[in-house]
C-alpha cells in the first residue's frame, strides 16, 4: 500500500506538472507511475502492469528525447520527472523479485501448485510442516 | 518453529502470499531470513494459488484441512502432514492445522514432536 500510495502521490504531482506544460511527457509518465503504484495493490495483475509501466517509460523517453519545441529547462523537466518515474517502476520491479534464500535452501520460487504438489509428494517419506505468512 | 527440533527428517513449506496492506512486494531478506533452516523451502505466491487449493479441499472436510480456520485467504496457518500422506486429488488433510501460528505454536510443538518420536 505504501507504493500505491506513494504512486498515487507521484501521479497527483505529475498531474501539477502537467499543468504547467504541454511538453512533459506526461501521459507516459502517468501511465508507468499509475501502473507501478497499483500492480502493488492488484498483486495477480503484477507482472502485467509492470510489463506495461516499463513501456510505457520507453514510450515516455522517445517522447521527451523527440519534443523539439520545448526549451532547454522544460527538457530537463522532462528528463527529471522521466527518471521519478523510471525509479518507481525500478522499486516495483526490484520488489517483485523474492529474496534470496538462506543458505542451504532452494531459491525462493513463485509458487506453481504443480511443482509445489510435486515438492510436497517427493517429502512423502518425512513429516512435513506447511506455513502459510505474509511478508509484513 | 524449528530451533528444538532436530529431527532431519522433517521438511518445512513456507508460503510467503501477499495479504496486508503493506504486502506490496515479494519477501525481503527480513522475511525470508526468519527462516534461515536448511530442511526449508521457502516459496512465494502472489496469486494465493495454494490458500485456494486449500480452500477448495476444505469445503468438504474443513475441519481436518483447515482446523478451526475461517476466512477469505488462509494464512499465518501451519500444518503438520505425517509420512505417507500424498497430495493425489484435493489438497489432504492434516494432522494438525491451526491459525494464528502464535496462537497455535505450543500445541504445534507438541504434535510435531510426537509425530518425530
Amino acid at each position: 500500500m505504501r507504493g500505491g500510495t506513494l504512486a498515487s502521490s507521484a501521479a497527483a504531482v505529475a498531474s501539477a506538472l502537467a499543468a504547467l506544460s504541454c511538453c512533459l511527457p506526461l501521459g507516459p509518465f502517468l501511465l508507468a507511475a499509475g501502473s507501478a503504484g497499483v500492480s502493488g495493490l492488484f498483486v495477480s495483475l503484477q507482472p502485467y502492469l509492470i510489463a506495461f509501466a516499463v513501456l510505457m517509460l520507453v514510450v515516455g523517453f522517445v517522447q521527451a528525447f523527440r519534443t523539439r519545441k520545448c526549451g532547454r529547462g522544460r527538457r530537463a523537466l522532462n528528463i527529471a520527472v522521466l527518471l521519478c518515474s523510471t525509479g518507481m517502476v525500478a522499486a516495483m520491479l526490484f520488489g517483485y523479485v523474492p529474496a534470496s534464500a538462506p543458505a542451504g535452501q532452494p531459491a525462493v520460487a513463485a509458487l506453481r501448485l504443480d511443482s509445489f504438489r510435486e515438492s510436497f509428494n517427493a517429502a512423502a517419506d518425512r513429516t512435513r510442516v506447511v506455513v502459510l505468512l505474509s511478508p509484513t | 518453529m524449528l530451533r528444538d527440533v532436530h529431527d532431519p527428517h522433517v521438511h518445512v513449506f513456507v508460503v510467503w502470499e501477499p495479504v496486508l496492506v503493506t504486502d506490496w512486494h515479494a519477501p525481503g531478506a527480513d522475511a525470508v531470513g526468519r527462516v534461515p533452516d536448511a530442511r526449508a523451502t521457502q516459496f512465494w505466491d502472489p496469486r494465493h494459488t495454494l490458500s485456494e487449493e486449500i480452500q477448495r479441499a476444505a469445503q468438504s472436510n474443513q475441519a481436518a484441512v483447515l482446523g478451526e480456520l475461517r476466512g477469505r485467504v488462509i494464512w499465518d496457518f501451519v500444518a503438520i502432514y505425517p509420512p505417507g500422506v500424498r497430495w493425489d486429488g484435493a489438497f489432504p488433510a492434516a494432522q494438525f492445522a491451526g491459525a494464528p501460528v502464535v496462537r497455535v505454536i505450543d500445541e504445534f510443538r507438541r504434535v510435531l514432536n510426537a509425530a518425530l518420536l
